[in-house]
């Protein structure tokens, strides 16, 4: 139901462009999977593997080896057979033969035994007629090297530049090359369920993360700090799999595994990321848009508030929170899910000149609240999610968009495949097709007193940024830094000291544009 | 070597000595040629399943040119899957040849489908992840994985049956972790470059380390800026893959002689890489160390550190010809990221120290 909304998107690139042939070659390259069967089957083809086998790898004997045996079989006469398998053996089998086959010594044995068991009986033969010599003398080794072939050199082939030259050639001549070499490649298995994918992997590799700060119920600058660290190792290749990569809008899965607390299970995070045309704080209000609205009762049968949190430094509550409750749309079969979390908004990277703040964040983890206890009846899901939307110059923005989910209990798969797709991955699609739209600032809704807190934060920042501004112009000559020691202040001022190493903080204009540049 | 004592069930095997390269600069000028030059080649060498396309993969990850991309990890289920099943028909013809019977009648079925008739497409069935599994718990399996210095087995084995449910999956798509422990066999030569600043190119040199892959090294040595020469820690109790009586670690100091004393490496830097350390001392925990070397003191064996300056030692004594000044040893662990990453990264450096100093 996505997809649709999706397709009407434009890249940000335009999407105009017409692909010129070899962009196409490369997208269908992608798109099929190669047969190596297919490619033995069509003799060009056969033909230029070889040549890439000879003369990248520097290894031929297994084709030499492959097409003599298949010569070998179809040769009807026993006694030719019989001089043909010594011929092989001579060339492939034996140590230190001319072009020895790299095979384990069980395989060469057989072969060397079964022909040596061949000669004997055909010893002291009355009649060169009654010679024997069967034909899958070579069968187990011939299998064994076309499997090897298969592992090793073939991956690589498929991916070698003459593979493609050649592919580009014959595509000219006849459209249905692709069909005929491989098959396309399911698109379902890429949207795979990133969690079953991941789940057991991390224990073999590196240790679970926590995500979210324990110590406190509510959203708390530790848990920023967390997300900031998870987004420094987004362009790590082996912290993080692309599972899909369209129209500059990417979603990754972690290859390590997240929790909530140490007692439960770890979790794989899923990221979307994407740079988009457009004011990074109209991003932020896509999610206050009745649009929005009625997509989000999609996945929540309701949804109300608990508690509303003010900033009060006093009961460490440095962030404000909005705590609700909500409940998932499920099949009836399955037990109620519910949920309790604590969201907040901050504000960041606030540039004096403009008045505006160039960061955005939204983070919401898994809490507990009295007023909703949990219950027999119905299983408690944890949610964390976090939308990160920054100013990147005048008119574009880049965001993150990361969440995991623990359904608990047992779950069936399509359940779980339909949530993971509803969850980074579908908030992506909404926000980057609602954004097109003109939102009427007037028109926001509370989003479970969201916008409430988004307010009573900036307003909250503003006043105190201000405040020290004014104070640091004063006695602008010496202050020490540890003076700065509001929270969310001390944030922005940390950002910009370990990323444009040590700006004095009272100078205006330095507060960093973007410090998630990866 | 008179300090070693061959393993037990040792025998003289056929030596395929390298050819003795028609170079017309014998004194070793390959690197007195990589002056200046802005690619610098770099040789993975080393005997069978030493490791040599593990780091491999490593580097192609970390530089971001691996298959990192669900797409063309696609196209390896079918390898991993292969994998699960030459190690589970490994493991089945194990028990027969050490006549350890399967215990369970369902297991001896499942075992009896594995030789006879099972494929790739048929794993596609979590059904198969049950079965796979119960016969991997099988007594008579384990026992037989216990023997398993007695015949040929890959190293990723337990990890491959650990996560059959997701490789049995029909939704399955292998992890970076799946392509890093997959065994593949490689043939022949295989190579990837990056960039390591100062506007030259890394070129790094993959090759199959099996007796009959060893000759097309040499059409290598003439261009070779530095040797990467890894050996298996973890080999000691283990017989070769192409010859079942010989011994690994006899093979690699071998193969290590005739690479580090070559004429045309003469100069050229040498790393020295113990790998599979990992497995190592996992391994000395539970088998005797000493027992393979005689002058090694038996008190220690339980001691990784003194095993492997025992290894080091050994090794180092093979070098006749090489400047040891330009070798450097190290320990790596190649199935770990982090650690294959740190190590590389070392080796870079010192690759790059020596070529300056050229």
């Amino acid at each position: 139901m996505l997809n649709d909304e999706h397709s009407t998107v434009s890249t940000p690139r335009g999407s105009s462009s017409k692909q010129s042939s070899s962009d196409r070659i490369e997208t269908l390259l992608s798109e099929y999977k190669f047969r190596i069967e297919a490619i033995f089957d069509y003799s060009p083809a056969r033909d230029t593997f070889r040549k890439y086998l000879k003369k990248v790898c520097l290894n031929e004997e297994p084709f030499m080896f492959y097409e003599m045996v298949e010569n070998y079989q179809k040769t009807r006469l026993d006694k030719n057979r019989l001089e043909l398998a010594a011929d092989i053996i001579n060339q492939f089998i034996v140590v230190n033969s001319k072009h020895e086959l790299n095979m384990s010594m069980a395989i060469r044995n057989e072969i060397l035994k079964q022909h040596a068991q061949i000669l004997e009986k055909n010893q002291n033969l009355p009649n060169l007629e009654l010679l024997t010599c069967p034909s899958d003398l070579f069968a187990n080794a011939q299998d064994v090297i076309f499997t090897e072939l298969k592992q090793d050199n073939f991956p690589r082939f498929v991916r070698s530049k003459e593979f493609k030259k050649f592919i580009m050639k014959e595509f000219k001549k006849n459209e249905t090359i692709f069909e005929m070499l491989g098959d396309k490649k399911d698109d379902d298995v890429v949207s795979i369920d990133p969690h079953s994918m991941y789940l057991k992997e991390h224990n073999e590799t590196t240790a679970d993360c926590p995500l979210i700060d324990t110590t406190s119920f509510y959203v708390t600058p530790k848990d920023y700090e967390l997300v900031k660290e998870i987004i420094s190792t987004l362009s790590d290749p082996m912290k993080w799999n692309v599972v899909s990569e369209k129209s500059g809008s990417k979603t990754l899965v972690s290859t390590k595994a997240f929790y909530f607390n140490e007692k439960e299970g770890a979790y794989p995070l899923t990221c979307s990321t994407g740079m988009y045309t457009g004011q990074h704080k109209q991003f932020f209000h896509v999610i206050f848009s009745p649009a929005f609205e009625k997509n989000m009762k999609r996945i929540f049968k309701t949804r109300f508030q608990l508690e509303h949190l003010k900033i009060d430094a006093s009961k460490g509550i440095e962030f404000p929170n909005t705590v609700f409750w909500g409940e998932l749309n499920a099949p009836i079969i399955m037990k109620k899910r519910e949920l309790v979390v604590a969201r907040t908004i901050i504000p960041d990277q606030y540039d004096p000149e403009t008045g505006q703040f160039n960061r955005y964040v939204m983070l919401q983890k898994p809490t507990n609240h009295p007023e909703c206890p949990k219950k027999d009846s119905t299983i408690r899901c944890s949610l964390y999610t976090a939308i990160i939307a920054e100013k990147k110059t005048a008119d574009t923005m880049r965001y993150y968009i990361f969440d995991t989910v623990d359904f608990k209990g047992s779950v069936p798969k399509f359940v779980i495949n339909k949530a993971s797709k509803l969850f980074a991955a579908g908030i992506n699609k909404m926000l980057r097709s609602m954004i097109k739209h003109k939102i009427d600032e007037t028109q926001l809704l509370s989003c479970n007193g969201t916008l409430e807190i988004m307010k009573e934060h900036e307003n909250y920042l503003r006043e105190k940024l201000t405040k020290e501004m004014e104070h640091n112009q004063a006695d602008s000559n010496e202050e020490p830094k540890g003076e700065l020691s509001t929270s969310s202040l001390k944030q922005s001022v940390e950002d910009s000291s370990t990323h444009e190493s040590q700006i004095p903080p009272n100078e205006e204009s330095n507060i960093p544009e973007n410090n998630f540049e990866q | 070597m008179g300090n070693i004592v061959v393993s037990p069930h040792d025998k003289e095997g056929q030596h395929h000595m390298m050819a003795t390269p028609t170079s017309n600069n014998p004194n070793g000028g390959s690197a007195a040629t990589a002056k200046n030059k802005s690619e610098i080649t770099v040789l993975l060498l080393g005997a069978g399943e030493s490791g040599k396309s593990t780091l491999f993969k490593q580097v192609q990850f970390f530089h971001g040119v691996g298959i990192t991309h669900d797409q063309e990890r696609i196209e390896l289920i079918e390898i991993v899957r292969l994998n699960v099943l030459e190690n589970a028909k490994n493991l089945v013809a194990a028990t027969q040849h050490l006549n350890i019977p399967i215990e369970q009648p369902e297991n001896r079925e499942t075992a009896k489908l594995i030789i006879n008739s099972l494929n790739t497409n048929d794993l596609e069935d979590p059904s198969w992840s049950k079965r796979l599994y119960s016969l991997w718990k099988d007594a008579g399996i384990q026992k037989a994985y216990e023997n398993r210095e007695k015949f040929q087995l890959y190293d990723s084995t337990e990890y491959l049956f650990e996560n059959l449910d997701r490789i049995c999956s029909d939704k399955y798509v292998p992890t970076v972790v799946d392509v890093i422990r997959t065994r593949t066999k490689t043939i022949g030569i295989t190579d990837m470059k990056f960039d390591v600043g100062d506007g030259k190119q890394l070129r790094l040199v993959d090759v199959g380390g099996q007796r009959n892959e060893r000759r097309k090294w040499i059409h290598f040595f003439n261009t070779v800026d530095a040797v990467v020469f890894l050996t298996s820690l973890s080999e000691f109790d283990l017989n070769l893959y192409e010859d079942n009586g010989y011994w690994r670690v006899k093979e690699s100091l071998r193969v290590f002689n005739e690479v580090v004393n070559n004429a045309l490496f003469y100069k050229v830097p040498f790393v020295l890489l113990f790998n599979k350390r990992d497995l190592f001392e996992k391994k000395i925990a539970t088998k005797s160390f000493s027992k393979y070397f005689s002058g090694f003191n038996e008190a220690e064996e339980k001691n990784p550190v003194a095993c492997i300056e025992y290894m080091t030692k050994l090794f180092l004594n093979e070098i006749t010809e090489h400047p040891l000044d330009t070798v450097s040893v190290k320990t790596l662990s190649a199935i770990d990221h982090d650690n294959s990453k740190q190590v590389f990264e070392e080796v870079k450096q010192f690759i790059m120290t020596q070529q300056h100093r050229e």
